[in-house]
């Protein structure tokens, strides 16, 4: 991003009028002509990829004529300038003392905030003038009046509309994807956020709702948003994502580490094994834990071809793992379990299964004897302990209860993982 | 570091209100930490910390205290601690604690709260979300129109 051209052009008159003063900011319903494109430049990028983008002419006349991009890198700018700041100055406080006493004593004086000026002065921010450099001033003086003086309402107490508050931005990091996709409508500014910010698509996970109207658009789009940053990613029931779709998501992130697919039944174990072994021909291969569930018909050569994939020792002996129950909530990657693979020989049927344990009082003290995949063993889709020796109801889905379930129901497990 | 026998500290909110507390409570902020390390500290010690106000900064000491002292208690026990502190914190205070952590470095209480905010928003919808934080909805018709084509898919 360069700035160094901005001021000799006549738009960073509008920029300094929409962001020198702050103060008018809540209120500020004028436009200036640049940032209509705002939106514009930023969703196009990204929907690219679908084809679907909507180009209406008449837009882009006249808000930015000489193509300079220049309201939408200034917005990208001033949120790396917001990640850049955070990281920064958690950085400082916890390891560069030298500055921190330096800071310090200064507050006494009244000078807080040579942080900000120093901010500034180094990034990004800094070719682009004392504009910016004024705005940053006066609303880091702002803020602190505000604090200072409790005169200036908060966001939620005054009846005026506002800016999101700094504090949301902390807590976009424990929301899931579905509830950020909703806080990336909510407006400019957070929609900015949301979709610039890498750290947010690290780990991606997709159950339902949004797992049945997912297609390999959408999910190329998403996790593009991680510019290959992506460590895990977990589709659970995503019925329209195609090996191809996975293979282009797997190429643009070569960082990832686990993948989790169970229940995406348009998939195929053929399929992902060529896709493994693609990315490993071109040593892009990082994946070393893969959930596979209960759909694929795994054969005893592509188990052993997945375990090659994923660095598996063939001949060292399995590792014990932590016992695994049956229930019908969502299966999804357990962070703590770190088996490369989830399924396993069946003891009982000698086929690749999930094989559960059983968590009844009577067989712990055998696990052994009662270890199989859920045909083998039929067991209650509430608790996991196996029927055999009492009474259950099956339920409408066909699915069995034990009586003790069936009279007293447990509490529905919470469906959405927390944080993500 | 000497003399670790209740030092005291004073820790002065952004309106003037000075707060006496002990060393090992003020330093569950790796800010004041820091800065009482390098500064080599003498006895009477006032630390200024800006743009916090008194009722944050006596909600926040509250936090520390119990945190300060957290090997006193069972790990469930501070839990259920964390929970209802934070569950008593209406948005406002929620709001300036988590502005507070930020800039006084309490990581504890910066998750906390931030996991407290996020909970707030989990599984509402845009303008619920607009509502409850009363955020201003800053979009042209045009760009609205953008983000309802481009997230079609989510809500059909």
């Amino acid at each position: 991003m360069d700035f160094s051209s901005c001021s000799i052009f006549p738009v960073s008159n509008c920029l300094n009028d929409e962001f020198s003063s702050p103060g008018s900011r809540s209120s500020g319903v004028s436009r200036s002509p640049c940032s209509s494109n705002w939106d514009f430049d930023n969703g196009g990028d990204i929907e690219r990829g679908n084809g679907s983008i909507h180009l209406d002419p008449i837009d882009l006349l006249p808000s930015d004529p000489f193509g300079m991009n220049l309201s939408t890198s200034f917005t990208a700018a001033l949120a790396s300038w917001w990640i850049r700041d955070c990281g920064f100055s958690l950085g400082d406080y916890g390891i560069d003392d030298d500055n921190l006493v330096s800071d310090f004593n200064g507050y006494g004086s009244g000078a807080w905030f040579p942080l900000y000026e120093r901010q500034l002065n180094s990034g990004l921010v800094s070719n682009f003038g004392s504009e910016a450099q004024d705005w940053g001033y006066i609303q880091a003086l702002n803020r602190a009046e505000c604090s200072n003086s409790n005169e200036v309402e908060e966001a939620c107490d005054g009846g005026e509309e506002n800016e999101p508050h700094d504090a949301l931005l902390y807590s976009l990091a424990y929301l899931g994807v579905r509830d950020l996709l909703s806080v990336e409508m909510v407006c400019r500014s957070l929609r900015s956020t949301v979709q610039t910010d890498t750290l947010l698509w690290r780990c991606i996970h997709i159950e339902s709702p949004l797992s049945e109207r997912l297609t390999d658009d959408h999910l190329l789009h998403l996790t593009n948003r991680a510019q290959g940053k992506m460590h895990s990613l977990s589709l659970v029931g995503c019925a329209q994502i195609t090996d191809d779709g996975l293979k282009l998501v797997l190429e643009s992130n070569p960082k990832l580490k686990k993948l989790s697919i169970p229940g995406c039944v348009r998939l195929s174990v053929e399929g992902l094994i060529n896709n493994l072994k693609a990315l490993k021909s071109s040593a892009m291969l990082g994946i070393t834990h893969l959930r596979l569930g209960k759909l694929f018909g795994v054969t005893p050569e592509n188990f052993n071809e997945l375990k090659m994939l994923l660095g598996v020792d063939q001949y060292a002996p399995p590792k014990s793992r932590k016992p695994r129950f049956y229930h019908h909530g969502p299966y999804f990657l357990a962070s703590d379990d770190e088996c490369p693979l989830d399924i396993e020989i069946c003891p009982e049927c000698q086929k690749l299964k999930l094989v559960f344990d059983c968590p009844s009082e009577g067989c712990r003290e055998r696990p052994e004897e009662c270890r199989a995949c859920d045909v083998c063993i039929a067991r209650c889709v509430q608790c996991g302990k196996c029927i055999n020796n009492c009474e259950y109801e099956e339920t409408f889905l066909l699915e069995n209860l034990c009586s003790g379930c069936w009279k007293d129901p447990p509490q529905q497990l919470e469906a959405t993982s927390e944080g993500n | 570091m000497v003399g670790v026998k209740k030092k005291m500290v004073t820790l002065v909110s952004s309106d003037g209100v000075e707060f006496v507390v002990e060393k090992r409570v003020a330093e569950q902020s790796l800010f004041i930490k820091n800065a009482l390390n390098e500064g080599g500290v003498e006895e009477k010690v006032m630390i200024p910390i800006p743009k916090v106000t008194s009722d944050t900064l006596s909600s926040v000491l509250e936090y520390c205290e119990k945190h300060a002292s957290a090997t006193e208690f069972q790990e469930n026990e501070i839990e259920e601690w964390d929970k209802e502190y934070i569950e008593k914190a209406d948005l406002d205070l929620l709001y300036y604690l988590l502005q507070a952590s930020y800039s006084m470095s309490i990581m504890g209480l910066m998750e906390l709260g931030a996991k407290k905010v996020a909970s707030l928003i989990r599984g509402k919808s845009p303008q619920e979300i607009r509502e409850l934080f009363n955020i201003k909805n800053d979009f042209t018709p045009e760009q609205e129109e953008e983000i309802r084509r481009e997230m079609q898919w989510n809500y059909e």
